[in-house]
C-alpha cells in the first residue's frame, strides 16, 4: 500500500526533495492514518519553499515584485505552488483502495476553479474592488487562496461532504491530516481577513493596494497556520508514543 | 436575586437615559464652550465711556463715509499716522521660519531664502512677532479672527459651515463704511467671507493642493499694476503657494526655499513702491505681513500644537524698533493695533490688545488714548459676558475728577480683579492727564498709567480668550463620570436580562438550555465589533474612513452567518427524508436570504466612495452621474417602483377587511403615488424643486404619511379583531404548551404580535416613502437595497430555527443601519450633510423644520432599522422566553421590549462613553478640530437618533400592549359574566394552515406564536352556492354536541363528534397521535371570507407572503378552494394541488381546476354532498404525499390510522388539510393521491 503510493509519488513527482520524504515517511509511517510530524513539517516546508520559489522565480526571472506587478507575480506564485500542493496532498488522500493518485491529484486541480471562485466572491462581498484592472489581480490572488484552502481539502477528502463538513464546519476535526489542512487554510484565511485592516488607512504606502496586504496576511496567516498543524501533529504524536510506552 | 419585573427595568432604563442626557450635555457644554457675541457694530459710540449709555445711542443714523471718517477722526483723538494698508497674508507661513524660534534666529536656509526681508528686520524697519493663532488652525477661521479680533468656538465653526459671508463686526466692514476703496488678490475665501466689499479682485481658488507656481502668479501679476494706482486704501495680497508646497512635502520641502525667495521677492516689490509713493507725496503706506497658521512637519494644520499656531505678523513701515526674535502677540491683536492705527472703531467682539511698538511714533496723550479706546472695548465685552461686572455704575464722568480709591477693593473674584484693574488706570490716566495740564507730568506717571492699561487689557484679554478655547477641567470629568456610569447602568441591566432570560431557566429542557448556553462564534463576534470601533476610534485615519470597519464588519458577520446557515443546512439535509420534512426548502431560503443581504449589502459598499482620504476611487455614484442624468432618474423611478410595490404588495397581503385596513391601504397608496408623482414633475436633477406645486405636494405628502400612521399606530389596537384561544393543554410533553395556553388565555399575545406587525409596515413603509422624497435622486437605490436588506434580515431571523439569541440579531440590525448611514453617502466629516434636501416642502424659512429634515435624511438609515425593530418584535419567535408562573401583564410587555430598547441603547452608550474618553485623551491632536470634534458631533446625533427611535419603538410596543390588554380584561369580564356557555362548538369544519417550519415539535411557542394563517373552509349550500350567514351554520353546531380539538404537534384543528372527547385521535395532517382535549373554537370574528373561491381563513396579520412561510413563493398554491357553508354540510372534498395533472385524469370526479369548487352529488342515496377541491401546500408533500390504496373506503373510523407511503419521492401531491368533523358522519376514501372526506348528511 505505502510502496505503490510512494511511486507514484515518484512518477508524478520526480523531484529531488520528495524522494527525501519518501525515506523520512518510510522511517516513521506505520500505519495508515497516522502521519508522524516529521512529515507534515516537511509538507509544509516544501509548500513554503515553493510559495517562495515562485516569488523568486517572479523577482529574478521577470524582475517583478508583488508591489511593482502584484497580478503577474501572484500568478508565477500560484502556477509553481499549487501542482506541489496538490501532489504533496494527495499523497495522504482518503480511501486509497478506491482512489489512485492520480485520481485524488485530478481532483485537486479540478477544485482549483471551484474553490477561486468562492474565495473570490468572498472578497469581493467583504469589499475588494470590483473595476475590470482590478479583476486580473482578484482572480490570480484568488487562485493562490485556493490552493491555500480548497486544494488540498479536495486532493485528500474528494467530495466527500462529512470530512469537508469535518474540517470546515469547525466540528472537532479527528486526525492529524485534518489539522493539517484546516489549520492552514483558517490561517490563511483569518490572515487575509487581518491582512485587509490597513487597506483603508491613508499611509500612502503602495502595499496598501488590493491585493498585496491581503496576500501578505494569507500568507503569513498560511506560515502560522502550518506552524499550528505541525505543533498539534508533533503533540499528537508524542502523546502516541506515550501511550505506546505505557501499554 | 429578584426578578426583574417590568416597572423595574422601564426604570432603570429611564434613569440609566437621563444620567447620560445630563453627562452628555455636561460634556458637551465644557468641551464646546458657547460664548456670547455682540451683534451689530461698533460706531461713534465706542470712542466714549462704555457706561455712558446716553452717548452711545446718539449715533444711530447712517451717515455717509465720509462724515463718518471725519467724525471718527475727531472722536478718536488720534492722528492716522498712515493713508493706505498693504495685507499681505502668507498662507501657511510659520513666524518661525522669519523670526526662529525661541528668541534665536531662523535656520541658515530661512534667513538666506528671504534676504530683503531679514534686512528690514535687522534695520528696524520692519519689526515680526510670533502671533499666536487659535485653534482650528484652518484658513477661514484665522482670516476671521485677524478681521474681527474675535476668536470662535468650535461649534461657530460646525454650525457656519454652510453660512459663509462673515456677518460679525470687522475691519474690513468697518474700513468699508468709512469709504474706504478695497481691492483683493488671493484666496478666494475672502470672497466669500467679505462679497460685495472689493472695489477689484482676483480670486484664486485653494482647491488645487499640487498647484503651487500659478496659484501665486496669479496674485503677483496683477500686483504693479496695483502698486502703480492710487485709488486704493486697502490692498489684500492671499498668497497660498507656501501652505500647498507644505502640504506636498512638508517643512522641508525642496520647495520651501524658491517659494520663500519668491515670497521675499513680492516683499522688496512692495516695500519699493511704497517707499517711492511716499517721496512723490501719495502718502503713508503700512504693509502688514502675516500669516494665518503655521504647519507641522508633515506640512498639515489644523490643530493647536505649538507648529501651528506659531505664526507671522510682520509690520512693515514703522520706524525705528529695536529688534527681537522673541516678541510674542497673539494673532487677534492684529484687528485692535490695525483699527487704532487707521481710526476706525475697534471691532466689537474683539479680545485682542493693540501691539505697543506700532504705537510709538505717536504722542503720549495718544498712546495713552489708544490703550483707553481698546481698553474700552474689552470693558464692553466684559459687561456682555459678566452681567454682574461691579463697575458697572462707574461713574460717567470718572476720569475727569477723583483719585483712585486705592486697591483695597481688590479682591480675588474675577470681575473684582477686572474692574478694579480698570478703575486703577482710568484713575491714574486721569490724574496724568490733570497733570499734563499742569505740565508736571513725568515720564514715570506716563509709563504707570501706560503699565496700568496693559496689566487690564493683558488680563482681560486672557480672560476673554480663555473663556472661548479653554475647556474646564472639572466640568469635563464630571459629564465624562455621569457618561460612564449610565453606561454601566444600562450594559449590567442587560447582562441582568441576558442571564435572567437564557440562564434563568432550570425546568427548560437540557438541549434547549445548551445551545442557549453556548458562547457562538456569533456573540464572540458583535462584541468585537464593538471592540474594534472602540478601538479604532483613537486613531485619525480610522475615523476618517469607519465607513470601511463598518462594512467590513457587517459583511464578516453576513459569511459567519451562511457558514452556520450553511453548516446546519448540512446536518439537516442529512437528516430531512427521516425527521424533518420541508426543511430543506427552508434551508435554501435562509441561504437565501444571506445571499440577498451580502449582495445589496455589496452594491451599497460600493455606491458612495466615503470618508476621506479615498473619496476620488471611482463609485457606482459617480459613475451613473458621469453616465447621465437620465439615467440616474430612471434608476430613481426603477428603484421607487419597487420600494412602493414592495411595501403595497405587503399591506394588501395582510388578509382583513376591515374598514381601517381599507383607509390605511388608501392613504399609503396615496402618498406613494404622489411621491412618484413628486418624482417625475419636481426632482429634476438640477434640483430645483423649489416651486410652489413642489412645495405644495411634499407638504400634502407628509400630511398623508403622518396621518396614515399616527392613524395607523392609534387605531389598530382598539380595532384588531380578537382570538379567544381557550386551548386546554393537551399534551404533558409540550412542557411549554400550558404555560402558553394560560398565557394566551390572559393576555393578548397573538394580537399584540398582529399589531405591532403591521405598525412595523407602517412605520417602515411611511419612512421609506420620507426618503424617497428627501433624498437625492442618486440615493433611491440604496433605499430600495436598505429596505431589501432589513426584509431580508427580518426574515432571516425570524425563520431561525436555531435559538440565536435576540440581542445578537438586534445588535446585527443596529450595526446595519449604521453600516447603511454610511452607504447613503454620510461620513463623519460634516461636508458630506445634504443641505439641499432639507428644504423640501418648507415654504418659509425655518431653521427647526430645516434641521429636523436635515437629521431625517442624515439618520435615514439608522432611523429605518430602529423602526423595523418593531416589526422584528412581531415576527420574533420569542419561544425561548422563560414565561413565570404567575406571569403578570408587564413581563409580557419586557419579554417583547426588553432587548430591542435596551440593546441599541447599550451599543450606543459604550460607543458615545468610549468616544467621550478619546476626546478627551486627543485635545490637544493635530485633528482635534477637524476630525475627531465634527465625529463627535455625530456620536451625539446617532445618540439622539437611538434615543428617538428606541423611544417610539417603545412608547408604540406599550400603547397597544396596553390597549389589548384593557380589551382583554373586558372581553375576560363579559365572558365571565355570560356563564360557562361560550360561544365554542361551531359547526363549521376548521381547518388550519400554516408554514411546516420544519421544527421538531413539542414546543407549542416555538411554532405555535407564529402560525399565521388558517383557511377553513366553509360549507357550502349544496343548491343554490350561495354564502349563507355564518352565525346560522354556528348555532346549528353548537346544537349538534361537537368539540373542537387542536393537534399539539402541527396545531391543525379538527372538529369531532363529542363521544371522542378525551380519546386518542391520530392527526390527519401530521399523523401523530393526540389526546383528543376539548379547545375553543376558532373564533369567528377572526374568520374573514375571501373573495372569489369562497373559502373563508382565519387570518393572522403576521402572516406576510415574503414572509415566515415558502407557501407564497410557490405560487398560487395559497389560494385555497373554498367549499361552502349550509344547513346541510356536504361532502367535502380536499384534494391536492393542481400541479399533477394525472391526477386529474385519474380521477374522473373532480374535474374542476384548482380552487374552483366541484359540487358533485354522490350517488348515495342519503348523502348529498359538495366535493371540493382544496390545494395543499408544497411544504408538506414529501411526508405526506400517499399514494395510497385506489378507492379504498374506511366506515366509521374514529382514528385514521391506516399508512400511507412515506416520502416517496416524487412530491407531488399531498394530502394535509383533512377535515375532521362528526365522525359518524364521515366517510373516509382513498384514492391515489387524496383522501376524500365525505359528510353525510346531518340531518
Amino acid at each position: 500500500m505505502r510502496v505503490n503510493t510512494i511511486d507514484k509519488l515518484k512518477q508524478s513527482v520526480p523531484n529531488k526533495t520528495e524522494k527525501k520524504k519518501k525515506k523520512t515517511k518510510k522511517e516513521k509511517e506505520e500505519d495508515d492514518s497516522h502521519i508522524p510530524p516529521g512529515a507534515v513539517f516537511l509538507v509544509h516546508l516544501y509548500s513554503g519553499l515553493f510559495v517562495a520559489l515562485g516569488y523568486w522565480v517572479a523577482y529574478r526571472g521577470y524582475s517583478i515584485n508583488l508591489i511593482s506587478d502584484p497580478a503577474n507575480t501572484l500568478l508565477s506564485i500560484w502556477v509553481i505552488t499549487c501542482p506541489v500542493i496538490v501532489c504533496l496532498y494527495s499523497c495522504f488522500r482518503h480511501e486509497r483502495e478506491n482512489n489512485s493518485f492520480r485520481r485524488a491529484a485530478f481532483r485537486g486541480i479540478i477544485s482549483l476553479p471551484a474553490g477561486a471562485l468562492m474565495n473570490a466572491c468572498g472578497a469581493i462581498v467583504l469589499g475588494a474592488p470590483t473595476p475590470v484592472e482590478y479583476l486580473e489581480k482578484t482572480f490570480n490572488w484568488s487562485f493562490l487562496m485556493s490552493a491555500f484552502t480548497f486544494a488540498p481539502a479536495a486532493a485528500v477528502y474528494g467530495s466527500s461532504s462529512n470530512d469537508w463538513h469535518r474540517i470546515y464546519g469547525w466540528k472537532q476535526p479527528k486526525e492529524t491530516i485534518d489539522f493539517m489542512i484546516c489549520l492552514p487554510a483558517y490561517g490563511a484565511v483569518i490572515g487575509a481577513w487581518l491582512g485587509a485592516w490597513p487597506m483603508p488607512l491613508d499611509w500612502e504606502r503602495p502595499w496598501q493596494e488590493w491585493p498585496i496586504c491581503v496576500t501578505y496576511g494569507a500568507i503569513a496567516g498560511y506560515v502560522v497556520g502550518c506552524v499550528g498543524s505541525w505543533a498539534v501533529a508533533f503533540v499528537r504524536d508524542m502523546r502516541e508514543k506515550e501511550k505506546e510506552k505505557a501499554e | 436575586m429578584p426578578p426583574l419585573t417590568c416597572t423595574k427595568f422601564a426604570l432603570i432604563i429611564i434613569t440609566g437615559v437621563i444620567i447620560q442626557i445630563i453627562g452628555l450635555s455636561l460634556f458637551v457644554f465644557g468641551f464646546f464652550p458657547v460664548k456670547p457675541a455682540l451683534s451689530g457694530t461698533s460706531g461713534s459710540e465706542s470712542f466714549h465711556l462704555p457706561v455712558c449709555d446716553s452717548v452711545g445711542n446718539r449715533s444711530k443714523v447712517t451717515q455717509p463715509p465720509d462724515q463718518l471718517r471725519s467724525l471718527y477722526q475727531e472722536l478718536s483723538g488720534i492722528p492716522p499716522s498712515f493713508d493706505r494698508l498693504i495685507l499681505m497674508v502668507i498662507d501657511g507661513l510659520p513666524a518661525e521660519f522669519v523670526l526662529g524660534k525661541d528668541g534665536k534666529p531662523p535656520r541658515k536656509q530661512f534667513l538666506e531664502a528671504m534676504p530683503y526681508t531679514q534686512s528690514l528686520l535687522a534695520s528696524g524697519l520692519a519689526i515680526g512677532y510670533h502671533a499666536k493663532a487659535a485653534p482650528p488652525t484652518v484658513t477661514m477661521p484665522r482670516l476671521k479672527a485677524m478681521v474681527s479680533g474675535a476668536i470662535g468656538g468650535f461649534l461657530d465653526v460646525a454650525f457656519n459651515f454652510n453660512t459663509q459671508a462673515m456677518s460679525d463686526d470687522n475691519l474690513l466692514g468697518q474700513f468699508f463704511r468709512i469709504g474706504w476703496e478695497m481691492v483683493m488678490l488671493g484666496d478666494e475665501t475672502w470672497l466669500k467671507l467679505f462679497p460685495g466689499v472689493f472695489k477689484r479682485h482676483d480670486g484664486v481658488s485653494s482647491f488645487y493642493v499640487k498647484d503651487t507656481v500659478q496659484v501665486d502668479q496669479n496674485v503677483s501679476r496683477h500686483l504693479g499694476d496695483e502698486l502703480s494706482r492710487d485709488d486704493w486704501n486697502l490692498l489684500i495680497l492671499h498668497y497660498l503657494g507656501l501652505d500647498h508646497v507644505g502640504h506636498i512635502g512638508g517643512r522641508s520641502s525642496v520647495l520651501m526655499a524658491p517659494k520663500l525667495k519668491e515670497m521675499d521677492e513680492v516683499v522688496k516689490l512692495i516695500h519699493s513702491s511704497t517707499i517711492n509713493s511716499q517721496e512723490n507725496g501719495q502718502g503713508q503706506t503700512l504693509l502688514m505681513i502675516v500669516s494665518d497658521h503655521g504647519m507641522t512637519e508633515n506640512g498639515n494644520h489644523g490643530g493647536s500644537s505649538y507648529e501651528e499656531t506659531d505664526s507671522l505678523a510682520l509690520l512693515i513701515g514703522l520706524r525705528n524698533h529695536v529688534f527681537d526674535y522673541a516678541s510674542v502677540v497673539q494673532q487677534v491683536d492684529i484687528a485692535p493695533t490695525l483699527a487704532l492705527l487707521f481710526g476706525v472703531p475697534i471691532p466689537k467682539n474683539n479680545v485682542g490688545v493693540l501691539i505697543t511698538e506700532a504705537f510709538d511714533s505717536l504722542k503720549e496723550d495718544e498712546r495713552l488714548r489708544a490703550l483707553e479706546l481698546n481698553s474700552w472695548q474689552l470693558l464692553r465685552l466684559l459687561q456682555a459676558q459678566l452681567p454682574g461686572l461691579p463697575c458697572r455704575n462707574f461713574p460717567c464722568d470718572a476720569f475727569s475728577g477723583h483719585q483712585s480709591s486705592g486697591t483695597s477693593e481688590c479682591n480675588h473674584s474675577t470681575e473684582n480683579m477686572l474692574c478694579c484693574m480698570y478703575m486703577e488706570a482710568a484713575a491714574l490716566h486721569s490724574s496724568w492727564k490733570s497733570k499734563r495740564d499742569s505740565e508736571a507730568a513725568s515720564q514715570k506717571d506716563y509709563s504707570s498709567t501706560a503699565a496700568a492699561y496693559y496689566l487690564f487689557l493683558k488680563s482681560a484679554s486672557e480672560w476673554l480668550s480663555r473663556r472661548s478655547t479653554d475647556k474646564p477641567v472639572k466640568l469635563l470629568a464630571v459629564g465624562l463620570v455621569t457618561m460612564f456610569i449610565s453606561c454601566i447602568i444600562l450594559s449590567s441591566l442587560m447582562f441582568l436580562m441576558i442571564k435572567e432570560t437564557y440562564l434563568g431557566g432550570k425546568q427548560q429542557p437540557s438541549n434547549v438550555n445548551n445551545s442557549m448556553n453556548r458562547w457562538s462564534l456569533d456573540e464572540t463576534f458583535i462584541i468585537g465589533v464593538v471592540l474594534v470601533l472602540v478601538a479604532s476610534m483613537g486613531s485619525s485615519s480610522m475615523v476618517e474612513e469607519e465607513h470601511y470597519i463598518w462594512f467590513f464588519m457587517i459583511s464578516t458577520f453576513y459569511l459567519l452567518l451562511l457558514r452556520k446557515t450553511a453548516e446546519s443546512f448540512a446536518v439537516g439535509g442529512q437528516k430531512s427524508l427521516s425527521l424533518q420534512n420541508g426543511q430543506g426548502g427552508k434551508g435554501y431560503f435562509r441561504i437565501f436570504y444571506i445571499f440577498l443581504l451580502l449582495i445589496s449589502g455589496r452594491i451599497l459598499r460600493g455606491w458612495h466612495q466615503g470618508g476621506v482620504n479615498w473619496t476620488s476611487l471611482p463609485d457606482i455614484s459617480k459613475w451613473l452621474e458621469l453616465a447621465g442624468s437620465q439615467y440616474v432618474k430612471s434608476l430613481q423611478l426603477v428603484s421607487a417602483f419597487l420600494v412602493i410595490t414592495i411595501g403595497l404588495f405587503a399591506l394588501f397581503s395582510i388578509v382583513s377587511k376591515g374598514k381601517l385596513f381599507q383607509m390605511v391601504r388608501l392613504s399609503f397608496l396615496t402618498s406613494a403615488l404622489l411621491v412618484l408623482l413628486h418624482i417625475i414633475r419636481y426632482q429634476d436633477y438640477t434640483f430645483s424643486s423649489t416651486n410652489y406645486g413642489a412645495t405644495l405636494l411634499a407638504q400634502i405628502i407628509y400630511a398623508i404619511l403622518l396621518a396614515a400612521t399616527v392613524g395607523t399606530v392609534v387605531s389598530l389596537p382598539w380595532l384588531i379583531p380578537f382570538s379567544t384561544y381557550k386551548i386546554r393543554p393537551t399534551d404533558n410533553s409540550a412542557l411549554s404548551l400550558p404555560s402558553f395556553l394560560s398565557f394566551q388565555e390572559k393576555f393578548p399575545f397573538v394580537e399584540l404580535k398582529d399589531s405591532l406587525y403591521v405598525i412595523g409596515w407602517a412605520y417602515i413603509y411611511s419612512w421609506c416613502l420620507l426618503q424617497l422624497l428627501l433624498q437625492q435622486p442618486i440615493n433611491s437605490t440604496p433605499i430600495l437595497l436598505l429596505l431589501v436588506q432589513i426584509l431580508a434580515s427580518l426574515h432571516y431571523f425570524a425563520g431561525d430555527r436555531a435559538h440565536r439569541k435576540e440581542w445578537i440579531e438586534i445588535a446585527a440590525l443596529y450595526y446595519m443601519g449604521m453600516a447603511g448611514h454610511f452607504a447613503l453617502g454620510n461620513s463623519n466629516t460634516l461636508a458630506t450633510i445634504d443641505v439641499a434636501g432639507a428644504f423640501i416642502g418648507i415654504s418659509s424659512h425655518s431653521t427647526l423644520l430645516s434641521g429636523i429634515l436635515m437629521f431625517m435624511i442624515t439618520y435615514a438609515s439608522p432611523m429605518f432599522t430602529l423602526l423595523s425593530l418593531v416589526m422584528y418584535i412581531s415576527m420574533k419567535n420569542m419561544a425561548h422566553f422563560m414565561i413565570r408562573e404567575k406571569a403578570e401583564a408587564g413581563d409580557l410587555l419586557m419579554m417583547m421590549l426588553g432587548f430591542p430598547c435596551l440593546v441599541p441603547l447599550v451599543i450606543n452608550s459604550i460607543l458615545l462613553t468610549a468616544y467621550t474618553v478619546v476626546l478627551l485623551l486627543m485635545r490637544n491632536h493635530l485633528f482635534v478640530w477637524s476630525v475627531f470634534s465634527p465625529k463627535y458631533l455625530y456620536v451625539c446625533a446617532t445618540t439622539l437618533c437611538t434615543y428617538i427611535g428606541v423611544l417610539i419603538v417603545a412608547a408604540t410596543g406599550t400603547y397597544a400592549h396596553s390597549v389589548l390588554l384593557f380589551r382583554k380584561r373586558k372581553q375576560i369580564l363579559r365572558v365571565a359574566g355570560s356563564g360557562p356557555h361560550t360561544p365554542e362548538n361551531r359547526g363549521q369544519t376548521f381547518q388550519k394552515r400554516r408554514a411546516n417550519d420544519g421544527r421538531q415539535g413539542a414546543h407549542f411557542l416555538n411554532k405555535g406564536f407564529y402560525l399565521n394563517e388558517c383557511n377553513r373552509n366553509d360549507l357550502k349550500q349544496e343548491e343554490s352556492g350561495k354564502f349563507e350567514p355564518k352565525q346560522q351554520p354556528l348555532e346549528h353546531g353548537n346544537e349538534k354536541g361537537t368539540f373542537w380539538t387542536v393537534c399539539p404537534y402541527c396545531y391543525y384543528m379538527y372538529e369531532y363528534e363529542s363521544k371522542y372527547e378525551e380519546c386518542c385521535l391520530l392527526c390527519q395532517n401530521c399523523r401523530r397521535g393526540f389526546q383528543g382535549l376539548a379547545v375553543a373554537a376558532p373564533p369567528e370574528s377572526s374568520l374573514v371570507k375571501e373573495e372569489g373561491s369562497g373559502a373563508v381563513c382565519y387570518s393572522g396579520y403576521g402572516f406576510f407572503p415574503l414572509g415566515c412561510s415558502e407557501d407564497s413563493f410557490v405560487g398560487d398554491k395559497k389560494e385555497v378552494g373554498g367549499a361552502n357553508a349550509g344547513k346541510m354540510p356536504a361532502v367535502v372534498e380536499i384534494s391536492d394541488d393542481s400541479e399533477d395533472d394525472d391526477d386529474e385524469k385519474k380521477e374522473s370526479d373532480v374535474k374542476n381546476d384548482v380552487g374552483k369548487v366541484t359540487e358533485e352529488i354522490s350517488n348515495n342515496g342519503e348523502r348529498r354532498g359538495a366535493m371540493k377541491k382544496v390545494k395543499s401546500v408544497a411544504r408538506t408533500t414529501k411526508k405526506m404525499m400517499g399514494r395510497g390504496i385506489r378507492g379504498k373506503k374506511i366506515e366509521n373510523v374514529p382514528e385514521f390510522i391506516e399508512e400511507s407511503e412515506d416520502g416517496d419521492g416524487n412530491g407531488d401531491s399531498g394530502s394535509d388539510g383533512n377535515v375532521g368533523c362528526n365522525e359518524e358522519d364521515l366517510e373516509f376514501f382513498e384514492r391515489a393521491d387524496d383522501i376524500y372526506v365525505d359528510l353525510k348528511d346531518i340531518d
